[in-house]
């Protein structure tokens, strides 16, 4: 100590330490040079919480400790001089800093990042959060080490990689009532060449060959082809985006599959349009297409680059073998769950002209399908959903709703409201229940269900739920509970299911107005390993004298 | 003469040389990572920031795409976000890739990363009919007691495609619940007494319950 004022000073921080140390953070640092005269720099600084003053600990590889106090900082370095001037600690030598609690910057959320526990789960532990990224990819060089930050991959860098699963899928139902069976084979596979041009692009497919046997004897084999195309963009090396052949348009999913092509671009300030051009395949069992041409467009606004509420506006232009048929418009407003908060809304919006198969429809404007949603998380597990939705068929040259006559089309409204929430209100018990309310072109009603799962009863990493419901629907009323017993296995999991309902129907006499119905439900899923799933469900229906069952298998394996 | 000779072979030369600078100077670098053009300031694709320094941990070789045959990692514990299911099976790249960075996905739900295959039409939260191991939807009739039509005697075990057409292909399109919306062929086929006839053509929950046609009787 070559000065007493230093050497007093150094005593009262030597004093301080072990009381800092309840409160205080530490900081791990290592020294990066030794100037030689009592002060090192080392490889932690301001960004890390270090402030002039604070104290500093170095313990060489040899033994000991040096001691000494933060005198000059910078982002990302800081200098420490060392109450021992003649010690010279070499470069690497380890240490740490104490930081009061509460400076140093705490890691936050992306601004993205939901806060909500998932719903279904709770919450036991506070939810570790990721750190604040705070280098930029800007700032890299191939001359810098590699660890000092990382850089993205570009997909000229990269392999191109496969994946998927090929599934089965068998369900039969048969009926002692007039012989109502019905069957559907499905045998399928899902898959993805990610990168084969090193450009980042995807081919995918997606379909099934499947089989039915109707209720009304009908038989067919169909070749059910959800996507087959390839795209490339939309990625944060490429803001243009395109896609070529059979796929859901993927920045608007409520405009539909598409045969042909589209194009988007996002802009820098994360907004984004785009346009697309081709058939629509009727949505049934074979999925022909040729008939009904669309063009549409898009825009998309967002606030920011978090993209944590979005406007979306589009519009659909449809000809039917030639003939103008749909103008359809789209508004999509959607805000992510930052603060627990999940906001949805959508709106299809056609516009009728007044002509001969607008009859019924206009002219003018109108609400088709609305759908919006308010959803909030609680930091408990627990969470609320309000929904509302409306319904009404749109007119349209295009087979899009077969079963539905013109008078359907025509007069029929469907507006619906529905509260959904849930709790835990113990580590092991869940409480759920929906309430919800209809008003159609005839009637209105309303359900209510509520229950009570509990987790680790009656057997080990079981659980039991217990539901009664109500529900004053379209022809009556009905009155039920069931029961599931379930529980997780080392190979997967089963639930075993019963379920006794009296419904009333409206308007019949009072010795047959009345209907209990019963219903057991089984079924039990395998984890085989090496991507092999496999699920077994059966199930029994009971109802007067009459009986109905069902059994289904489903086998995957994911590549 | 001789020198002129010289200076006319020598300018191609020094053009290409010229040429050969400024595009070595210019050109991309092979392996040098572009800039981001937007997300850069939410982070890299995989945060590296808080692994350990010893890169042989994970890596193998020296491209920086080989993992190792021993690589694990606990999802869970490293990010406090677990990985269920298929989830846990899935490789990185699957969901931390180019697109940006996966917290902005994760907080649009399940259609952050999977088409909304039912065209934004059944709202945000895939788990009520969808689990984690597969995208097989689990049966679930009993579900139709939340609706305006719970589903009773016959209707209870009939596929679903049978009332709602377009369900294979991801529709599931209400439909409307007057009984020869589906039943057109039955009322057709009607003898006994003759419906059609009759002009018994609607409203068939006048005589006919929604258990089977032969309950039928007057009111």
């Amino acid at each position: 100590m070559k000065s007493p004022h230093r050497a007093w000073f150094g005593l009262c921080l030597l004093a301080t330490l072990p009381a800092q140390t309840s409160q205080d953070e530490r900081v791990e640092l290592r020294v990066l040079s030794s100037s030689g005269v009592g002060t090192v720099a080392v490889d932690r600084g301001q960004a890390d919480g270090l402030a002039v003053g604070d104290a500093v600990v170095l313990r060489p590889r040899a033994g000991g400790e040096y001691r000494g106090t933060i005198i000059r900082v910078d982002e990302r370095t800081a200098t420490v001089e060392l109450l021992d001037r003649d010690v010279e600690p070499p470069a690497g030598t380890r240490g740490e800093a104490l930081v009061p609690a509460g400076r140093r910057p705490r890691a936050t959320r992306p601004a993205a990042e939901p806060v909500a526990p998932p719903p279904d789960r709770p919450t036991t532990t506070p939810e570790r959060q990721p750190p604040q990224w705070q280098n930029r990819d800007e700032a890299w060089s191939a001359d810098k080490p590699l660890l000092a930050q990382v850089r993205p991959v570009h997909p000229r860098d990269r392999r191109a990689q496969y994946g998927g699963r090929f599934f089965a899928y068998a369900d039969l139902n048969h009926s002692n009532v007039e012989d109502l069976d019905n069957t559907i084979l499905r045998t399928g596979s899902e898959a993805w060449l990610d990168n084969p041009f090193g450009r980042g692009g995807s081919l995918r497919f997606d379909g099934d060959f499947n089989y039915k046997t109707e209720t009304d004897g009908a038989t067919g084999l169909d070749l059910t082809v959800r996507e087959l195309s390839y795209h490339e963009g939309g990625t944060r090396f490429e803001p243009t985006r395109w896609q070529v052949g059979r796929f859901l348009q993927a920045d608007v999913p409520q405009l539909g599959l598409l045969d042909g092509v589209a194009w988007s671009h996002r802009r820098e300030n994360g907004h984004r349009f785009g346009a697309s051009l081709g058939f629509l395949p009727e949505l049934d069992d074979d999925m022909q297409t040729g008939e009904d041409l669309q063009l549409a467009a898009f825009y998309r606004w967002v606030n920011d680059e978090s993209e944590t509420l979005s406007v979306t506006a589009a519009a659909q232009k449809t000809f039917h073998r030639g003939r103008s048929d749909r103008d359809l418009v789209l508004l999509d407003v959607r805000r992510l769950p930052v603060d627990g908060w999940d906001l949805r809304g959508s709106l299809w919006i056609d516009l009728y002209s007044g002509r001969d198969r607008d009859a019924g429809k206009g002219p003018g404007p109108e609400i088709t399908h609305a759908f919006a949603s308010a959803g909030r998380r609680f930091a408990g597990g627990g969470g609320l959903d309000l929904s509302y939705r409306r319904l009404r068929f749109p007119a349209q040259l295009r087979n899009a709703h077969a079963p539905v006559t013109a008078a359907e089309i025509g007069r029929d409204v469907y507006d619906r409201l529905a509260l959904t929430g849930w709790t835990w209100p113990t580590e092991h018990q869940r409480a759920h229940g929906v309430l919800s309310g209809f008003v159609d072109e005839d009637t209105d009603g309303a359900a209510l269900e509520l229950g009570l799962d509990t987790m680790e009863v009656l057997l080990e990493r079981g659980h039991l739920d217990v539901t009664v419901w109500g529900n004053a629907g379209r022809f009556g009323s009905s009155l039920g509970g069931r029961v599931t017993l379930g529980r997780t296995t080392d190979d997967g999991s089963w639930d075993v299911m019963y379920e006794l309902a009296n419904h009333h129907f409206d308007g019949f006499s009072a010795n047959r107005d009345d209907l209990l119905q019963h219903r057991l439900y089984a079924t039990r899923t395998f984890e085989l390993g090496s991507g092999w799933h496999a699920t077994a469900h059966a199930g029994a229906h009971f109802w007067d004298s009459d009986r109905a069952w069902s059994l289904g298998a489903y086998l995957q394996r994911s590549f | 003469m001789a020198t002129r000779h010289r200076s006319r072979r020598s300018l191609p030369a020094a053009l290409f040389t010229l040429v050969f600078l400024l595009f070595a100077c210019v050109a991309p670098q092979t392996g040098t990572a572009e800039l981001h053009r937007w997300w850069a300031g939410l982070g890299p694709v995989l945060p590296h920031e808080t692994f350990p320094a010893d890169c042989n941990l994970c890596h193998l070789g020296s491209d920086w795409q080989s993992l190792r045959q021993s690589f694990t990692f606990d999802h869970g514990k490293e990010t406090g976000v677990a990985l269920h299911g298929a989830h846990g099976q899935a490789r990185c790249l699957r969901c931390h890739n180019d697109r940006g960075p996966v917290s902005v996905f994760q907080a649009r739900g399940c259609v952050g990363c999977h088409e909304d295959t039912h065209f934004g039409k059944l709202g945000t939260d895939c788990s009520l009919c969808h689990g984690e191991n597969t995208w097989q939807a689990a049966p679930a009739r009993e579900r139709h007691a939340r609706t305006r039509f719970p589903l009773t005697g016959a209707h209870a075990n009939v596929a679903c495609h049978r009332c709602h057409p377009g369900a294979l292909a991801g529709e599931f399109q209400p439909t409307d619940t007057e009984c020869v919306t589906c039943h057109q062929q039955d009322l057709a086929n009607t003898t006994n007494p003759p419906h059609v006839p009759l002009g018994w053509v609607s409203n068939c929950d006048r005589c006919h319950m929604t258990v089977r046609w032969p309950q039928a009787q007057l009111r």
